[in-house]
């Protein structure tokens, strides 16, 4: 049995624990041509580098900003389609309305935010219905206080429907016998969805809820990158986007590292935070030390 | 514009796991040289340069071209392309590998490309070309480098590549000094017929390294609608004296209602250009001091005006801020007549794809030209001198001049028997003649041809097209008018490490997203003087002082 589980175990060592090693440049001044043993080290300069920059720190804002708001916007969403989904009865319908919702997942970003761009772009559908209707037009993509508001509807629009796939896996393992009891208690279907649904599927929610901490710095490249330039880099920029134009794009590998390491750390620190509230309110989290 | 790679945290990873099969062989490569050392900042030597010899054409052009790098003009192919190389460059030698970028989608394989067989025939040997879409250029390269599985001639990315250049040659690449510079390249004719001036692009570090795919110095001032601008009351373009009348002009094409807008994304370089502002440096032959473009007058008029048709609706919406990922977006825009001016290379105009045929296929009242200096301030930058540059990986004497027959070999000029192979492939498979004696491509050939041959090495190319003497005439003509005003890069003789490694990466960034803030009016014009001294402060004063010393230098070796 333990076999199987090798090609799993190689894959995470291979391409997950081995690389980690390389986070060895944000402490050198790492050239690719000398390789990674022979670059100098430079100690901390590369975080005091990246500090100094206010642009860093603008970078930090913005990302922990957008983050905020598609924790708090994006995330229920899914749940919310799952539940409406769990109810529709017609597994023929409800077959249609998931391959529906889940198509968008599998187009690019690229596609995405032109689209976006066609409806709400200056020379986009609704500005042009505004103009007909004589209101002043509004381009949202070129505003920058609409930016993350922006990203938050463009993922709901690509994502809800994929995120549900989790939730009604959750929503199916829920017993039957417990909505026939409540029903029989005389349960309404409010009643029963917050006694026995929702219960149902907290540990799940409070899992994926803390696997997204960890990735709340991550708030989508592609996506940000394709529309950073629209609204300016005071707005626009997070701090991935920072690794690439400060870092990447002028080879200084050892700041962007640097960069990537701070984003890990301060993810791991916020799994395990959210982790230990998990336990303090009873819930299983992501794991349980042995029990004590 | 070039179009920034995308990195995801996919490629990151990857990066990452090249870097530590890079740390496995270390230990070996360094050996080789050692490369932590600074670049020096210092002036090229002349002497380096390779003796320019102008090939004799075979074939009479019906425009002439000249040693400034205004290129040949024909209206019709050779009959009979004549052999230019002699003797078979790769024989009995093994396969040469060749890294570099391709524009187009993948061409078949080996087995099934008449062209790439016909091709390593006339070799004698292999070429095994590994070529990524733009985009991923850099990220490949730096993959190859860090785990040190660089092939044997490369192209080196324009942007992303390693910040310390003139250690990477000094570590990674084989000095071509000896085998090109001075009368030594008598060996390689066709690499002799490129102009010094693309040479010049490949010195480092007091040697020659690269082998240039060399342009015509510049890349134009972008396309504009003939038929939109006659409409708007200019049938020529030196009706436009000033840069009133061309805002004046500007506006008259914004017509939102029809759907039209006179700019498609930004046109900030022409504008500048427009100006009279100087490309990235200037130099003050008399004091020897340096000015950076963006603290002339010239280029902070250009952001005003840029600004100022901004303000007054004149861009596309949208299109300002979208980056080189989206060209083909913005570009298509233009295409199917939604603008009336885009920027955009040169060498785009008469290609199958390109605007002249592709928006006479959409509709034929679209005339598209090329854009040309109008106003009396206007300049030209040398900003196309090279499209790209290749570099030898470090190899036996032998080893080098077999890779330079190679180039030799692919950098044959229009009409040639070579040029004809990498640009048509075979005759009957891949393209037939028309009745003019021009070759069209079969269905076969277009794909047949997608291997990138021609990024081996290159002259500047002839303006060339079947189908329409007026597309020839007017390409040409943008050429010959624009190249007398070129003005003179003073840093192309002169080496900045400084600016190597920052000048086209994060100082350009910082000037692309404060520019843009200032013309879409998110920030006021009053930005701009903090703006420059930003840039300045983070490199570009360092720069300044690097080639002046440089220049100094490069005078008294003039003197003695």
């Amino acid at each position: 049995m333990l076999l199987l589980v090798l090609p799993g175990f190689l894959y995470f060592v291979v391409f997950h624990y081995v690389p980690l090693t390389g986070y060895v440049i944000a402490f050198k001044d790492y050239q690719p041509y000398l390789g990674y043993a022979d670059s100098p080290w430079a100690g901390i300069a590369n975080f005091q580098a990246a500090f100094a920059e206010p642009a860093f720190w603008s970078a930090l804002v913005n990302t922990l900003e957008i983050a905020g708001i598609q924790l708090v916007f994006f995330f229920p969403v899914p749940i919310g389609l799952a539940l409406l989904l769990n109810s529709v009865l017609s597994s023929k319908l409800r077959r249609f309305v998931q391959s529906v919702v889940y198509l968008p997942h599998f187009i690019g970003w690229v596609v995405i935010v032109s689209i976006f761009q066609q409806i709400l772009g200056g020379a986009g559908v609704l500005p042009n219905l505004m103009d007909d209707a004589g209101m002043p037009s509004y381009d949202m993509m070129t505003d920058p206080g609409a930016f993350p508001w922006l990203l938050a509807l463009q993922l709901i629009w690509k994502d809800a429907g994929w995120g549900t796939i989790i939730f009604l896996a959750a929503l199916l393992t829920i017993d039957k016998q417990q909505y026939e009891a409540a029903a029989i208690d005389g349960a309404g279907s409010w009643r029963r969805l917050w006694h026995v649904t929702l219960p149902g599927i907290v540990p799940v929610v409070i899992l994926l809820l803390i696997l997204n901490l960890g990735q709340i710095l991550t708030v989508g490249f592609e996506q940000i990158v394709l529309q950073r330039d629209a609204v300016g880099p005071d707005s626009g920029e997070v701090l991935d986007t920072y690794v690439y134009y400060h870092g990447i794009k002028g080879g200084d590998w050892g700041v962007s590292a640097a960069v990537g390491l701070v984003k890990a750390v301060i993810g791991t620190a916020l799994v395990l935070g959210a982790n230990k509230v998990a336990h303090f309110f009873g819930q299983d989290g992501i794991y349980r030390g042995a029990d004590r | 514009m070039p179009s920034p790679p995308t990195i995801n945290r996919r490629h990151l990873i990857r990066i990452g796991a090249g870097t530590l099969l890079g740390a496995v062989a270390a230990p070996l490569l360094t050996a080789c040289g050692s490369g932590a050392t600074a670049g020096k900042a210092g002036a090229k030597s002349a002497k380096l340069l390779p003796a320019h010899t102008p090939l004799n054409s075979a074939v009479e052009p019906d425009f002439k071209g000249t040693a400034a790098g205004v290129p040949q003009g024909f209206y019709t192919y050779p009959d009979k392309p004549v052999r230019s190389v002699r003797r078979k460059p790769l024989k009995g030698a093994s396969a040469v590998t060749f890294g570099t970028t391709t524009f187009l989608p993948p061409a078949p394989s080996r087995g099934r490309n008449a062209a790439w067989r016909a091709i390593e025939r006339r070799l004698g040997g292999r070429v095994d070309i590994t070529a990524v879409p733009t985009d991923d250029h850099a990220t490949k390269f730096n993959t190859q480098v860090a785990s040190d599985n660089l092939p044997d001639l490369f192209t080196y990315p324009e942007t992303g590549g390693v910040k310390n250049i003139q250690g990477f040659l000094r570590a990674k690449c084989a000095d071509l000094t000896p085998h090109l510079s001075g009368e030594a390249i008598k060996d390689y004719p066709n690499l002799a017929a490129i102009p010094r001036t693309a040479w010049q692009k490949m010195i480092y570090d007091g040697k020659l390294y690269g082998i240039p795919i060399a342009r015509s110095g510049t890349g134009g001032l972008g396309y504009y609608r003939h038929d939109l601008f006659e409409e708007a009351g200019v049938s020529s373009l030196d009706e436009i004296t000033d840069m009133d009348r061309l805002f004046e002009l500007f506006k008259e094409l914004t017509r939102p209602a029809k759907k039209q807008y006179a700019v498609v994304a930004g046109m900030t370089n022409t504008l500048a250009q427009l100006h009279g502002a100087p490309y990235f440096w200037q130099a003050n032959p008399e004091t020897g001091k340096f000015t950076f473009d963006l603290e002339t007058d010239a280029y902070k008029a250009a952001v005003e005006m840029a600004r100022k048709l901004y303000k007054a609706g004149c861009f596309y919406p949208g299109t300002l801020g979208m980056t080189g990922a989206q060209k083909s977006q913005y570009t298509n825009l233009f295409k199917s007549g939604k603008g009336a001016y885009v920027y955009d290379g040169l060498p785009d105009y008469l290609t199958p794809t390109g605007y002249r045929h592709s928006m006479e296929r959409t509709d034929k009242s679209f005339d598209v030209r090329p854009f040309t200096p109008v106003g009396k301030d206007a300049v030209v930058w040398a900003d196309a001198v090279v499209l790209s540059r290749n570099f030898v990986k470090k190899a036996p004497e032998k080893r080098v001049k077999e890779i330079l027959r190679l180039a030799d070999w692919a950098a044959a000029p229009f009409g040639t028997e070579e040029y004809t192979l990498i640009n048509y492939g075979v005759e009957g498979t891949d393209h037939r003649r028309d009745s003019k004696g021009n070759p069209v491509l079969t269905k076969q050939g277009i794909q047949d041809i997608a291997v990138p041959f021609k990024f081996l090495a290159s002259g500047v190319p002839a303006v060339y097209d079947p189908e329409s003497k007026e597309a020839v005439r007017h390409l040409h003509g943008a050429y010959a008018d624009m190249i007398p005003k070129m003005l003179k890069d003073p840093t192309l003789s002169l080496t900045s490490p400084t600016w190597d490694a920052d000048g086209l990466g994060s100082l350009l960034t910082l000037r692309q997203d404060g520019l843009k803030d200032i013309i879409s009016g998110r920030k006021p014009m009053a930005y701009y003087g903090e703006l420059v001294k930003e840039i300045l402060s983070k490199g570009a004063e360092k720069a300044r002082g690097e080639f002046e010393d440089a220049y100094a230098q490069g005078k008294k070796g003039n003197k003695k």
